[in-house]
C-alpha cells in the first residue's frame, strides 16, 4: 500500500469553507484535491469546478473538465482526490461510483455528510477500484490514507 | 458510399450532415511506407504523460489500452462510455487506425472523462 496523502490543516479547511461557502447548506458541491507530478502524496491545494447545484447532486461537464485538464497539464499537477458534499449521512452512491474525475486504481472519493458542515466528522472515504467500483474504508483506517499535518 | 475496407490507403470521416452521419472519402492517400513511419503518440491524462512509439497504419486500440494500463486504469474502464480520447480538442475513434483518424505524425492525444457527478439523480 502507498503512503498515505498529507494535507495541511490550512488546506483541509480551505476545502471545506469553499464546500460549505457554496453549498450554503442548501446544495451539494465538489472540489478536487490537487498534488504536484513530483510530490504526488503532498495535497497542494484544489480546484472547484463549475457545477450543476441542487440538493442531491452534482455535474461537471465537458468543457469545465477540458478546462481543468489543461490547467493540470499546464501546472504539472494531478488530482489526487475528490471531496463532495451530502445533504444528510456520507455514503458512495452509485452515481458517486459511476462518474468519478479520476478512473485510477487507488484513487480517493471524500464524502462530507451536512453539506460540510461537521467538516471531517462523520465523513466516509471510498478507493477506486476500477469498473465503475468503489471500496468504502472503515473509519479507523483513514489514517493509512490521508496524514493531515504541516510540512 | 461505404466505408472503404482499405483503410491504409484511403482516409476519410464522419461527418453530420443535415443531421445524418456519413462517411466522407478524402482525396489523400498514403503509401506503404508512409504506413510505416514511426511516430510517437503522447497521452495525457490527468496532468501527467504516456508516449508510445507507433506507426501510422497501427490500430489505436492496442495502443490506448498500454495507455490506460500506465494510468492504473482497468480494462473495465477501457470499455466506460464515460472515458474520452480527443485530439486538438476533437474527439477520437478509437476503433481504427492512427492513419485512419488523420494522426500520421507525433501527436498529443488526451483521455479524460466526459462527465464527472456526484449525488443520487
Amino acid at each position: 500500500m502507498s503512503e498515505p496523502i498529507r494535507f495541511s490543516p490550512a488546506l483541509l479547511e480551505s476545502i471545506t469553507d469553499q464546500l460549505r461557502t457554496c453549498g450554503n447548506n442548501e446544495a451539494e458541491c465538489v472540489v478536487y484535491v490537487t498534488a504536484a507530478n513530483e510530490t504526488p502524496r503532498k495535497a497542494d491545494g484544489f480546484i472547484h469546478p463549475r457545477h450543476s447545484r441542487s440538493a442531491v447532486a452534482t455535474e461537471v461537464a465537458l468543457d469545465d473538465l477540458t478546462r481543468i485538464w489543461t490547467e493540470l497539464s499546464a501546472t504539472n499537477k494531478r488530482i489526487v482526490c475528490q471531496v463532495h458534499t451530502h445533504p444528510g449521512s456520507a455514503f458512495h452512491s452509485s452515481r458517486d461510483d459511476e462518474l468519478p474525475v479520476v478512473h485510477s486504481n487507488g484513487f480517493l472519493s471524500l464524502v462530507l455528510p451536512a453539506f460540510g458542515q461537521t467538516g471531517l466528522v462523520g465523513a466516509h472515504l471510498a478507493v477506486y477500484k476500477g469498473g465503475g467500483r468503489f471500496s468504502s474504508v472503515p473509519g479507523d483506517e483513514l489514517s493509512e490514507f490521508f496524514d493531515i499535518a504541516d510540512g | 458510399m461505404g466505408r472503404p475496407a482499405d483503410m491504409h490507403r484511403t482516409f476519410g470521416v464522419h461527418v453530420l450532415t443535415k443531421g445524418r452521419m456519413r462517411w466522407k472519402e478524402t482525396t489523400m492517400t498514403m503509401d506503404a511506407t508512409a504506413a510505416k513511419k514511426q511516430m510517437t503518440v503522447t497521452y495525457e491524462y490527468n496532468g501527467q504523460f504516456f508516449p508510445d512509439a507507433v506507426v501510422p497504419n497501427q490500430q489505436i486500440e492496442a495502443s490506448w489500452h498500454k495507455a490506460l494500463q500506465h494510468f492504473a486504469i482497468s480494462p473495465a474502464d477501457a470499455r466506460s462510455q464515460n472515458l474520452g480520447l480527443f485530439l486538438n480538442g476533437n474527439p477520437v475513434d478509437r476503433h481504427q487506425s492512427f492513419a485512419s483518424a488523420g494522426i500520421t505524425e507525433n501527436a498529443t492525444l488526451r483521455i479524460q472523462p466526459l462527465v464527472q457527478g456526484t449525488g443520487q439523480r
